[in-house]
């Protein structure tokens, strides 16, 4: 239950309810926290690696003619845009972060616990005190 | 849900949209600009990135296409447009150290909060969650992950966004700034 709680508040798919309920639980048990954060970059990593497009080598289009024109022009290092044309396109990744992005107006969702693998993932997670989250983010905006 | 809301909601997937799936696009149209290495590259498309996001014309005209097929044509006018325009005013970052060591402070937020409680720090980190562009996001968030458990962050970074070391140097800065400004307004509002 915890585990599927703190994957929603990262995923913003928290009811006000829930959101409380883990706010509450990251202030009694700190050592969470590094796990949200974890999950945090996991979701803003997925977010730029999932294509808008069911096709990206469609948006490859540069006519050979053009593109000679450009490598006439001095152009180096242009990617191979025929080899790109064929290359595989991306696996499409599961998009449960954004169709309903406010937390008052998701639907509920179902997850399988043991489907992500979730309690393995914080079991890893080492345990901090929390002075140590607070110093960590005081030391990162005040570092140059 | 329309396109506007797709770049509301999808930041994500633009910035991929312009970085990976449709680069090679832009850099066509860059090389007419005499635009070849990568670092400047990457910041006239991130230039174009915010512009996207924080633009209301090209909303409208996003609203307009109806299939996923017009998409790169529509990217290559309106990028084209933005370098013309960008280009008649001149504008680029310049990476060199010293130029980075002149990137201007706001002086109203030129005090460097601090986090004293956990309440606080967990705001900050649900806004930046809900509310800052994917790029901004991982490299916060791989930050601090990195942050605590002593390693680098850099080279992940670096390959999820594309971009290069001196890129990186200059979106870190500038987002250290916004998250202290957003501190500020946290702690101003305690």
């Amino acid at each position: 239950m915890t585990d599927t709680l703190i994957y929603k508040y990262a995923y913003n798919q928290c009811t006000p309810d829930e959101r409380r309920a883990v706010r509450d639980m990251l202030v009694s048990d700190f050592s969470e926290c590094f796990a949200v954060v974890g999950l945090m970059k996991t979701r803003a990593v997925n977010d730029i690696e999932s294509s808008m497009l069911k096709a990206p080598a469609l948006a490859l289009a540069v006519s050979p003619k053009e593109r000679r024109k450009t490598l006439e022009k001095g152009r180096r290092g242009l990617p191979d845009v025929d080899a790109c044309k064929n290359a595989p396109a991306p696996k499409a990744l599961p998009d449960i972060a954004y169709d309903e992005e406010m937390a008052e107006m998701s639907e509920p969702i179902m997850i399988k616990e043991q489907a992500f693998g979730m309690s393995m993932y914080f079991d890893e997670m080492p345990l901090q005190p929390a002075p140590d989250f607070l110093g960590i983010l005081n030391r990162y905006l005040q570092s140059e | 849900m329309n396109l506007s809301e797709l770049l509301d909601n999808r930041d994500g997937q633009v910035y991929r949209l312009l970085f990976y799936d449709c680069r090679p696009l832009l850099q066509h149209i860059l090389a007419n600009y005499n635009i070849n290495d990568s670092q400047r590259e990457y910041d006239c498309i991130m230039d174009f990135y915010l512009y996207l996001r924080g633009d209301e014309e090209p909303f409208a005209m996003l609203t307009a296409i109806k299939s996923e097929k017009a998409l790169p044509s529509w990217l290559k006018t309106v990028f084209s447009r933005f370098m013309a325009r960008r280009a008649n005013h001149d504008g680029q970052t310049d990476y060199s150290d010293s130029a980075f060591d002149k990137i201007p402070d706001d002086e109203e937020d030129s005090r460097i909060f601090t986090i004293s409680d956990l309440n606080t720090a967990i705001t900050l980190i649900e806004q930046i969650n809900t509310s800052y562009s994917a790029p901004e996001r991982v490299i916060f968030f791989a930050d601090i992950d990195a942050l605590a458990s002593n390693r680098h962050s850099t080279d992940e970074i670096i390959s999820v966004l594309h971009c290069t070391e001196g890129n990186l140097r200059v979106m870190r800065h500038r987002l250290k700034k916004r998250v202290q400004q957003t501190l500020a307004k946290l702690t101003t509002n305690d």
